[in-house]
């Protein structure tokens, strides 16, 4: 068991998430950095998509009354074990006793804490995954607090540790632009709206969250008077209520949106995307559906 | 039929242009008849107004073979007529919005004359969206028809019954939101412990039955 000393940061339960029930306006959910997450899983044993904590903003500290290995992925983070620094993206041996510090955020904005046997929450509607507006999932539908217990599930099933980070982190994650499939309302916008959109430098907002990150720039162009009825949306949808700012939907976004979408970001870039803290720069770069499952396909392989 | 890749990981496919229950019906009929198809590496079917998403997964499945399969699934005749008589659904509701004596006074009317226009009707399930078991339900009254508040309330609360525009709700959730509140449910809207999560599927049709 694991008791939450203290948390600075916005911590929550996530998984791969729920798919499925986009008829009843469920959102995915999950993480918002899914590869990040599989490799916090994989460096102790876990399947790509067992439940770990999603943990960003600020530190927190977490107290293990029993042996567990973790391993910690994703943003790059300043961690201790009871005091003395330990490294991220490699399993670590906590025993009984003691701490796991989360001292600060360095650069980006999630790290997954992955425990040997996954966290250990009930499945609601296939998925351990929380999801605040509806309080499903996660530990009691809430973020994770001060004076929590966690428990993990039991190892029988888990595999054997990873001794290196199995998933491709260099070339791929390191890509600077991100990548956007033209979206089905694309021709709706004028020419120079879209010469500008796709040119365009955007900053992160500090209004961004789990269902959506808003990314501002300079009104440079009008996107025009656009009237389309709802329609469906996903995951990286990037919609553009004004001429101003583009909102790209994450995990936690809607089903349907009003808005018309210029684009949607490629699967492989959603987590990189995730990872972009507020104040940084996000630059698009045009691939078509099919180049974006090849580049997928490639990182998972 | 228009068909346009939704990203990497899902098409969509427009039926119509214009919302209206006919191009809803037929958004309906091939959600359901795609869903029954059961398609390996299909994850998610979605309908809205006037088209519906298939979401997939790219690793479990060839894009050009799914488009394929849907494209001979939505031409073939069966998913074209309709599917059964649609689930009558009624809600119980205690007309005690904070804001029906105002819609009352807008609209020119009696509180009784706007609870009796807003009960009688029979709506219809368009989709649900903005949140889990949010229904858009169509068509209200026309003489009850209002614009939503200028400012969205930051907290609506769960089972508040709501009308903006032609459309009327119920809040399945504490959430914020901008449409005129008129009355509350006695049901359910979302139940995650329920096979069924959401008390309304798309295409259900729906009274309210003043209580």
């Amino acid at each position: 068991m694991i008791t939450v000393r203290t948390m600075a940061g916005f911590a929550t339960v996530q998984d791969e998430g729920r798919a499925g029930y986009g008829a009843d306006a469920i959102p995915r959910s999950g993480a918002m950095d899914v590869e990040a997450l599989a490799l916090a899983n994989a460096l102790v044993g876990n399947a790509r998509g067992a439940a770990a904590i999603e943990w960003t903003l600020a530190g927190g500290t977490l107290a293990f009354d029993e042996a567990a290995v973790i391993a910690v992925a994703g943003a790059r983070a300043k961690l201790s074990r009871s005091g003395a620094p330990i490294p991220l993206d490699e399993p670590v041996t906590f025993h009984a006793g003691d701490e796991l510090r989360v001292e600060r955020f360095v650069q980006g904005a999630f790290i997954y804490v992955a425990m040997r046997g996954g966290i250990d929450v009930p499945l609601v509607l296939g998925s351990r995954s929380t999801y605040l507006p509806a309080a499903l999932g996660g530990l009691e539908g809430r973020r994770i607090r001060a004076g929590d217990v966690l428990q993990t599930c039991s190892h029988d099933e888990v595999g054997s540790l990873a001794s290196r980070p199995p998933l491709a982190r260099t070339t791929e994650r390191e890509h600077r632009a991100i990548r956007v499939i033209e979206g089905p309302d694309s021709s709706a916008f004028s020419g120079e709206f879209r010469e500008s959109f796709w040119s365009g430098e955007f900053t992160v907002s500090r209004s961004s969250s789990r269902a959506g990150y808003r990314l501002d720039r300079e009104p440079d162009a009008d996107p025009g008077q656009l009237s389309l009825p709802s329609s469906p949306a996903c995951v990286g949808a990037i919609q553009v209520p004004d001429g101003k700012s583009a909102i790209v939907l994450m995990p936690d976004g809607p089903t349907v949106g009003g808005y018309p979408k210029i684009g949607v970001v490629a699967s492989v870039d959603l987590g990189r995307l995730a990872q972009r803290a507020p104040g940084e720069t996000v630059a698009f770069e045009r691939v078509s559906a099919g180049a974006a499952r090849t580049l997928l396909r490639a990182t998972r392989h | 039929m228009h068909f346009a890749p939704l990203g990497d990981s899902a098409v969509l496919i427009t039926v119509g242009t214009t919302i209206d229950r006919e191009v809803s019906r037929r958004v309906h009929a091939l959600t359901d008849a795609v869903t029954r198809e059961r398609l390996p590496g299909v994850t998610d079917v979605v309908p809205a107004y006037v088209s519906f998403a298939v979401h997939f997964d790219p690793s479990a499945v060839d894009e050009g073979e799914l488009t394929a399969k849907l494209r001979e699934l939505i031409r073939s005749p069966a998913p074209a007529q309709q599917s059964g008589e649609r689930r009558l659904v009624t809600i119980p509701v205690s007309y005690d919005g904070p804001d029906l004596p105002l819609v009352a006074e807008a609209c020119g009317l009696s509180v009784a004359e706007v609870v009796a226009r807003h009960s009688r009707v029979e709506y219809f399930v368009y989709m649900l969206g903005f949140a889990p078991g949010f229904a858009y339900l169509g068509d209200l009254d026309p003489s009850l028809r209002m614009p939503r508040r200028g400012s969205p309330r930051t907290r609506v609360p769960a089972g508040a019954v709501a009308i903006a525009g032609s459309q009327t709700a119920v809040y399945p959730h504490d959430t914020p939101g901008g449409w005129r509140l008129i009355g509350t449910a006695g049901v359910a809207m979302f139940d995650a412990s329920r096979d069924q999560p959401s008390l309304l599927r798309a295409g259900d049709r729906v009274k309210f039955e003043v209580s």
